[in-house]
């Protein structure tokens, strides 16, 4: 590795290290940091100097505390977002917003499938934010692009499917059934959407499983190819499946030197038994290596706020929308957070209500006071209602909190006229109150509910601001530094790898997000639009693919 | 299409409800060990892979083979993988049972039966954890699962029966009638006769305000019972003065100036008493009472 010993010089280099903030001159060896400082800090290494970045600013590399690997997946099949999104290649897919591009761009994405029974398969439909809700993707529409090819449309709230007719009589889907999910138009027929369990069961058995979750070597670089492209040089995969195939295909992808990404991988526990999984989680702790980083536990409590699924406490959802629905009976829960952190464990507790939350503050009292660990730091995924009683007590409890503050932009309309009302909306994702009260705070996209974006993310967490143009909670934006610091330093250390990566001090690993311009020079609501030129991991950079202009 | 649905030959598909702790495991090892058909069980909670080792003749993954060839495996892999793996498989069996976690709502999974064409429908049963059950019913975190639950079952089976008083088994069939039509079975240790269990019609299940109400809001329930008689006068005033709160009422009662037992009956602001068999048990009184706010129940003795 002696060959990528050097001296990278920059414009600028943000270091998140007290002790010298910022910098011009970085040197690695053996991809680790060596030194960092000015020109004449450097005097004493003797080592080629390398002025690429001269007029780049680098900063330790991105850290995606909660993203998934599926990302890397989704690409294979045909994006319908609303909103414009890169692929891996970085080419971008525009936002379709009616009903006519969508035909459109289904119809080239069917010319392109040569066999006619393969099915096509798009995601990330989005018509809660069409303007024409009289012209959406039901079956006719879907039966335009084909009458013979099974077609499945995702939406983006992964809860909804739509289908066209040739999949609904292939899934044995017709009129005469009355089963919950099978919406049916006024005049009692089908209109190829689904709701539920059964019905979805039925159509993803015919077209076989997309995105359920499960990794190969291909969907782990195509996720190395997202995050180098948004300058993310460590990316976590928070609902794992840690299965022999699987942990190969991530000492694969941990091996390879095409594959520039350090991953983190929690393991699902709702797919074995709490005894199984710690043996499991003893066993992948073996494959760990630089770039490879296993055995913590993610553990799931509700649902979703926009799909009111997530489990609120009083007075509920804004609408009257029924309560929504525990992931795990509560019981099931408070053994496995017991059993788990027993056998010292790392947990990553999904929780979006703050009914959720509650409960497991609750179990966690119990299991703290029982059982005391010394920095534990379990931690909660998306909290995006705790509230200010929630936060003194997860400080006292020694939690970290990593907030989905990219909802904030996509839903936050939603949430405050539907979901919880604009005084609870306010403090939705509480960055400003997770630092006032001390709790180590991460801010994470979820890819792909959200594009994997960190910079994008830090402008959210900054600006508060909806798709509307409306400002969420003056008093919760916090600053620019402040949300550089969730998504290196502070996202690292949710992940216990604060000692390796998130900022640039000697002897922590070279890894770099290397931007065209300054964002504490920036204007603050212009930050999601530096652009980044790719990153550096172990001290070698890697360029982020470039946009080609291309018709879709 | 509609003709296939009738034509080809059917295996039965059960989904048997129920919480965590009400027996379903038990109920499952006596189903196995009494086999004389081929069934094929999909365990939906995670590491409730218990099965009683003498009927194990091989384990691989996921999936135990038992010898008098059923099959049991774990929806470990994701629901769609497991359920799709004994589809494919499905001219081994003779019945495809699903034992659904306690936050699963049975009759969701039923109606995957109802779409594919080589299934039979047929009732969910859903255990019921009796010592438990009034306490998990107020719950407010599970309360309104185990309501959903008892309003989807076909047959509710009351599990650990033998460890209740007289008194707790009186108010519990009421508590239960209340909620659900399905007929009630009374057992210990998940013995339930499989014919019993797996032969069930399904109902027609028509939607309560009741079950409406604690879904969405919650209730409470409270028994008000003593072993002495209540004056008539005295108890006359005491059930006029209930909260608007309370929406159910139901129990026995004997009075120091009226002979014999009398069955008193709430709904909403109305009630009645009528005669009831004078040979049971009770000396004083036991009163279930059902209500929107735990405030407005009434804590104490009938006075
Ligand atoms: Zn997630």
């Amino acid at each position: 590795m002696s060959e990528t010993a050097k001296i990278f010089v920059a414009r600028k280099i943000l270091t998140l290290n007290p002790d010298c903030p910022e910098a011009t001159h970085v040197a690695v060896r053996e991809g680790r940091i060596l030194a960092v400082g000015t020109a004449e800090e450097m005097a004493g290494w003797n080592l080629p100097v390398d002025h690429q970045f001269a007029d780049k600013v680098l900063l330790p590399g991105f850290v995606e505390a909660h993203g998934h690997a599926m990302c890397g997946e989704s690409w294979r099949y045909t994006y319908l977002g609303f909103d414009d999104q890169y692929d891996p290649a970085g080419q971008c897919w525009p936002g379709v917003q009616n009903r006519q591009q969508a035909l459109v761009r289904l119809q080239a994405a069917d010319a392109k499938l040569t066999d006619p029974k393969t099915p096509l398969i798009a995601w990330h439909y989005d018509p809660i934010f069409w303007s024409e809700q009289g012209q959406l993707l039901d079956c006719h529409a879907l039966d335009r692009v084909s009458k013979t090819r099974p077609i499945l449309v995702m939406h983006a709230s992964g809860h909804v499917i739509n289908v066209n007719s040739a999949l609904l009589a292939m899934a044995n889907l017709d009129e005469s059934l009355s089963v919950e999910g099978l919406i049916k138009d006024a005049n009692g027929r089908l209109t190829g959407e689904l709701r539920d369990l059964a019905t979805q069961f039925a159509v993803l058995r015919v077209v076989g499983n997309p995105l359920i979750g499960e990794v190969d070597l291909d969907i782990l670089q195509q996720y190395a190819r997202l995050a180098t492209n948004v300058g993310v040089t460590t990316a976590s995969e928070l609902y794992a499946s840690l299965d022999d195939e699987s942990l190969q295909s991530y000492r694969d992808a941990a091996a390879s030197d095409a594959i520039p990404l350090r991953f983190y991988a929690a393991q699902n526990a709702e797919t074995l038994s709490i005894e199984q999984g710690i043996e499991r989680l003893q066993l992948a702790r073996r494959a760990c290596n630089e770039k490879l980083h296993l055995g913590s536990c993610k553990l799931i409590v509700d649902g979703s706020i926009q799909s009111f699924t997530a489990r609120l406490a009083w007075p509920g959802y804004h609408n009257q929308a029924a309560n929504g629905a525990w992931k795990q009976p509560p019981q099931l829960m408070a053994q496995m957070i017991r059993e788990y952190h027993q056998a010292g464990v790392q947990l990553h507790i999904h929780v979006n209500g703050d009914q959720a939350t509650e409960l497991v503050l609750d179990i966690l009292e119990d299991v703290l006071a029982d059982a005391p660990r010394a920095d534990h730091r379990h931690t909660l995924q998306h909290c995006q209602m705790a509230s200010e009683a929630q936060y003194r007590r997860m400080a006292r409890l020694g939690l970290c909190v990593n907030l989905f503050s990219n909802h904030l932009y996509y839903w936050g309309d939603q949430h405050s006229a539907l979901t919880v009302g604009p005084a609870r909306a306010k403090r939705m994702n509480a960055a400003a109150s997770a630092l006032r009260h001390g709790v180590p705070l991460a801010i994470h996209s979820d890819a792909p509910v959200t594009p994997l974006n960190p910079l994008f993310s830090a402008w959210c967490a900054v600006n508060r601001t909806t798709r509307s143009g409306m400002i969420l909670g003056e008093a919760q934006k916090i600053t620019v530094p402040q949300a550089l610091h969730a998504l290196t330093l502070g996202a690292a250390y949710t992940l216990k790898l604060d000692h390796l990566v998130g900022s640039i001090e000697v002897g922590k690993f070279a890894d770099f997000a290397v931007l065209e311009d300054d964002p504490l020079k920036v204007a603050a609501q212009d930050i999601k639009d530096i652009s980044v030129w790719g990153t550096v991991l172990a001290g070698v950079p890697h360029r982020a693919a470039k946009e080609q202009a291309s018709e879709h | 299409m509609s003709t296939d649905r009738v034509t080809v030959s059917q295996v039965p598909f059960t989904v048997i409800g129920g919480f965590l702790g009400a027996g379903k495991t038990s109920l499952i090892n006596h189903l196995l060990a009494s086999a004389e058909q081929r069934y094929a069980v999909l365990v939906n909670d995670f590491g409730a892979l218990n099965i009683d080792a003498q009927l194990i003749r091989e384990h691989q993954g996921d999936t135990i083979a038992l010898a008098n060839g059923c099959i049991c495996c774990s929806l470990a892999a994701g629901f769609s993988k497991g359920l799709g793996q004994v589809l494919d498989n499905l001219q081994s069996f003779d019945h495809v049972i699903v034992e659904a976690s306690g936050i699963a709502d049975p009759a969701r999974i039923q109606d995957i039966a109802r779409i594919e064409p080589r299934l039979e429908t047929r009732g969910n049963p859903v255990m019921l954890d009796a010592r438990q059950l009034m306490q998990q019913a107020q719950d407010p975190h599970i309360g309104s699962l185990i309501h959903q639950q008892i309003a989807a079952a076909d047959l509710l089976i009351v599990n650990k029966y033998g460890l209740l008083s007289d008194t707790e088994r009186r108010t519990l069939t009421h508590f239960l009638e209340q909620l659900s039509e399905a007929p009630l079975l009374y057992t210990d240790w998940g013995k339930v006769d499989a014919d019993q269990l797996l032969g069930l019609i399904p109902r027609t299940h028509a939607s309560d305000p009741l079950v409406a109400e604690a879904t969405n809001h919650g209730l409470f329930n409270q028994v008000i019972s003593a072993p002495e008689p209540v004056n008539f006068g005295t108890f006359t005033a005491w059930a006029e003065t209930l909260s608007d709160d309370i929406l159910r009422g139901k129990g026995l009662v004997r009075f120091t100036d009226k002979t014999g037992v009398w069955l008193w009956q709430k709904v909403g602001t109305q009630w009645r008493l009528t005669e009831y068999n004078n040979d049971i048990s009770v000396t004083g009184y036991e009163l279930l009472l059902i209500g929107k706010r735990k405030e407005s129940l009434p804590c104490c003795s009938i006075e």
